[in-house]
């Protein structure tokens, strides 16, 4: 996205700035708010930073809270930590750069450690022979697991659970579940795939985003049941190397379901059925 | 900021001591319970740790991009942690908070002031605050939960916000003690 392509009016902008600073955007606006930000005059920007600074400082809304006294031990020890495994050269998933931080960093510094570069690339092999194998032949699905599970297994539990949060126990909790299969759509002509890990009897649904870094914005996931029927698209995000999203459905909307990926302009990238 | 980068535990306590009650707050306004909030607190911190060294004093002031962080956080905490509704059965929440494990009235309790100026505002804009904002609904949900276009979502949302701000800082002297 070019600043040659920003077009916002004022009123416009005002409003994301305010939806914004309560941390309200979803991720496409807020990519469109920055960059239109960037765009217009420092008079302008002062303002909307003045107007986020208000809204954020203000604090008359905000319940009477006083953290635990032990709380900053908590903080301090978790940064600690955190800088003990960054000297020791190891770093978890959620310790990456954001893409457009990587391309700049390659460039200036090469602060990018060489350890995270090479469990990165080795995923990437195993991943380039699974898409491979996907475009070629679909029914090859037990093979692309075994696959698949050795290039998360490079990630370690530990980092997978960095990257994913609070979708980690979902994940986990559905991968120990003898009835779920999974699906993959794998970027046709481009990088990254999904896993798509469901229960049928039970409606649940796991996605698993790997390296889709290639896609301008955020990535769209729609399940279409047989007879048509949508489901409302839910948001993927490109920015990471792992993403990790749980929903549920209606049961009898998987049965002879498709699987959809769009692009965040809302062109299919990629589409598997369930079976 | 440059030497909270560098994990310099000076640096990072002072930015405890600055924002640490405020981040508190600010977390604890929307997730439902004290240790939510101080692990919110937490990964907070953790975050202004690891994009330290990307603060732009031009962009914003320090406390402005702490609490654009802490929110932006906040409501994708929420939003990951929900339950999502099931396609089929959108079904409207009017009340309290989703996925909660504290009562409505403690909720009211704990945002009193909230709760009072929420209540003076027009219908449309009190129940998509309440849907986006206090349950962490995404703007496309809240948009299908109320049959509503995105874009009058935001509109409204927008101008909820801002007139939620202005009819509390009317009833400041009410609150001046609390």
């Amino acid at each position: 996205m070019t600043n040659a392509h920003i077009s916002m009016s004022p009123h416009e902008l005002a409003e994301l700035a305010l939806l914004d600073a309560y941390g309200l955007l979803e991720a496409a606006d807020q990519i469109r708010f920055e960059q239109a930000f960037l765009a217009i005059s420092p008079d302008i920007q002062a303002e909307i930073r003045r107007i986020q600074t208000d809204i954020v400082t203000d604090e008359t809304l905000l319940p009477n809270a006083t953290p635990p006294a032990e709380l900053k031990a908590k903080v301090l020890k978790r940064i600690h930590a955190a800088t003990t495994m960054r000297s020791a050269g190891l770093v978890g998933i959620d310790d990456l750069p954001l893409r457009s931080d990587i391309v700049g960093h390659i460039g200036s510094s090469g602060r990018i450690l060489g350890s995270v570069w090479t469990w990165r690339m080795a995923a990437l092999v195993l991943l380039g022979v699974c898409l491979t194998l996907i475009v070629m032949v679909n029914t090859r699905g037990r093979h692309f697991d075994r696959v698949f599970e050795e290039a998360m297994r490079l990630h370690t539990e530990q980092q997978v659970e960095l990257a994913l949060g609070t979708e980690f126990q979902p994940y986990m909790e559905l991968m120990r579940r003898p009835t779920a299969q999974h699906r993959y759509l794998a970027v046709e002509g481009g990088q990254g795939m999904i896993r798509v890990s469901v229960d049928e009897a039970r409606g649940d649904i796991f996605l698993l985003a790997m390296d889709l870094g290639g896609q301008e914005g955020p990535c769209a996931f729609t399940l279409i049941a047989a007879d048509g029927t949508k489901t409302a698209s839910v948001p993927v995000r490109t920015d990471r190397y792992l993403d990790g999203v749980s929903i549920s459905v209606d049961p009898a909307m998987l049965a002879g379901a498709t699987f959809e990926l769009r692009d965040a302009n809302n062109r299919v990238i990629a589409t598997n059925k369930i079976a | 900021m440059q030497q909270v980068a560098q994990g310099d535990e000076t640096a990072v306590s002072e930015l405890y001591d600055r924002f640490g009650g405020l981040v508190f707050r600010g977390a604890r306004q929307l997730l439902p319970s004290d240790a939510e909030a101080e692990d919110a607190v937490q990964e907070v911190f953790l975050r202004l740790w690891r994009t330290a060294d990307r603060f732009d004093p031009n962009r914003a002031k320090l406390v402005t991009w702490v609490m654009l962080l802490t929110r932006r956080h906040v409501i994708d905490r929420i939003r990951r942690a929900a339950v999502r509704p099931k396609t089929t059965e959108m079904t409207v929440l009017n009340e309290g908070f989703r996925g909660a494990n504290e009562s409505q009235a403690a909720s009211a309790e704990r945002n009193v002031q909230l709760q009072k100026v929420l209540a003076t505002l027009p219908e449309m804009q009190r129940s998509v605050i309440e849907r986006a904002y206090l349950q962490g609904f995404t703007l496309r949900e809240v948009s299908i939960q109320l049959d509503m276009p995105l874009g009058t979502v935001k509109s409204a949302l927008s101008r909820g916000l801002a007139r939620l701000r202005s009819n509390a800082s009317e009833d400041l002297p009410d609150w001046a003690a609390s």
